[in-house]
């Protein structure tokens, strides 16, 4: 007959089960250490990005940062100022020169179209460019070459001959012209 | 009741996903949310310190600009007048006068009036504030003296902003030769200023030698306000020797 140690085989299955609930144990251990761990890591990380936010913040709020800001602002808000004025300056200039038609040219034009004979008695240049001219000339033919010439002109446009009157005391004829200076249908 | 082995592992299993589950949803999810927020607020916070910096390490250059933008403004503001003064129109045709040797008969004014009221359209207020400030940062910056007021103008001429104002004077030459009145609106266009001949009436002046004429001139002598005011204007008037007297009727 075999000899069989039981007290031996209960000893190993003692063994066993210790170890396996060891085993267990660590492994649960383990588990919850990583979590843990993944836990504390996570509150870290949070801790560490809402202090560098802080940081920036105090930052910013710093008077020295408020006062470069500041003048930051200033700056911009100037140059926009100035440039919105230059804008309304540089308009207003452009409508101005395109409302005012006279000028020394617009007189240098005339006389340099006058046929010869032709006398200007009166010259006169309203607010909206309209041009009246008063002309003595010796005869119908200057009269002719003077409105000619008058319309002409780049500096006139829609001329008209109100008279032509002949006088008996001067023996010349005084002429009526009416005319508007360019420029102003550009208004 | 004895427990199989397979039921120990189900039941096991069942509370690491029970247990997994309470610490994804309850633990882990609210502070990786926080995590999220905070980085969000992070990147913000973090970009409003690119743009400081950036801005700060702009200051200089936009230093140059508000100058460059004041001098561009203030050369185009430089064809019209700053201030609409009788007696420096007075003295400038006194000048006109002599330079041409020409006798002026006749100095009538008219207004001032505002033809044009000029609005910036700024949100954060009237162009008028807006040039107060940067007049009286130019001018410190320049070290010049007395602070500007602009908005002090506006109540003069009854506007509530900036205005292109206008004062209209006539001008009388009667008994010249053609040349000296010609010279009259030559002196005036080459003087550099938005003054315009509105309407110009010259006439044969039949009491004299042919050739010899009359002119009146209508001028509009247009001035806005300006933000910088070195710009002295017409030339001043001159003061003079003697003033004062016993008898201011004698």
């Amino acid at each position: 007959m075999k000899d069989y140690n039981f007290f031996s085989v209960f000893e190993q299955k003692q063994s066993s089960r210790g170890t396996q609930i060891a085993k267990a144990a660590l492994a649960a251990l383990l588990v919850v250490a990583l979590v843990a761990g993944a836990y504390i890591w996570l509150t870290v990380k949070y801790n560490d990005t809402v202090a560098q936010t802080d940081e920036i913040n105090e930052f910013l709020a710093s008077p020295s940062a408020q006062a470069a800001m500041q003048q930051a602002d200033e700056y911009s808000n100037n140059i926009s100022a100035l440039n919105r004025y230059k804008n309304m300056i540089d308009e207003a200039a452009k409508n101005l020169e395109l409302g005012h038609l006279f000028s020394s040219r617009v007189m240098d034009d005339i006389a340099s179209a006058l046929p010869s004979g032709a006398q200007i008695f009166t010259l006169n240049v309203q607010p909206d460019g309209a041009l009246i001219m008063v002309v003595s000339v010796p005869d119908l033919a200057t009269a002719a070459r003077l409105t000619d010439a008058i319309d002409n002109l780049a500096c006139t446009r829609d001329i008209s001959v109100g008279t032509a009157i002949y006088l008996e005391t001067s023996r010349t004829y005084t002429v009526t012209l009416n005319a508007y200076l360019t420029g102003g249908e550009e208004q | 009741m004895k427990v199989s082995k397979r039921d120990l592992i189900l039941l096991i299993a069942v509370l690491f996903i029970g247990v997994s589950y309470v610490l994804a949803m309850f633990v882990f999810k609210p502070i990786i949310n926080k995590i999220d927020d905070a980085q969000q607020t992070l990147e913000q916070t973090q970009a409003r310190r690119d743009k400081y910096l950036a801005t700060v390490g702009n200051l200089e250059n936009l230093a140059t600009q508000q100058n460059t933008a004041n001098d561009e403004a203030m050369a185009a503001a430089q064809q019209f007048l700053p201030e609409a003064a009788y007696d420096n129109v007075i003295w400038f045709f006194n000048t006109l006068a002599q330079s041409e040797d020409i006798s002026i008969d006749a100095v009538s004014f008219s207004g001032p009036e505002i033809k044009q009221t000029l609005t910036a359209g700024l949100e954060d207020g009237s162009i008028s504030a807006a040039l107060d400030n940067i007049g009286n940062t130019v001018r410190e910056n320049l070290g010049r003296g007395e602070p500007l007021s602009v908005s002090e103008y506006l109540p003069m001429y009854g506007a509530a902003d900036t205005a292109l104002t206008c004062l209209t004077v006539t001008v009388e030459v009667a008994d010249v030769s053609y040349d000296k009145a010609m010279g009259v609106i030559r002196y005036i266009e080459q003087y550099g200023r938005k003054i315009y001949p509105e309407s110009v009436t010259f006439s044969l002046n039949a009491k004299t030698t042919a050739g010899r004429v009359d002119a009146t001139i209508d001028y509009s002598f247009y001035y806005v306000v300006k933000p910088d005011v070195t710009d002295a204007g017409m030339q001043q008037v001159q003061p003079g020797a003697n003033y004062g007297t016993d008898n201011p009727f004698r």
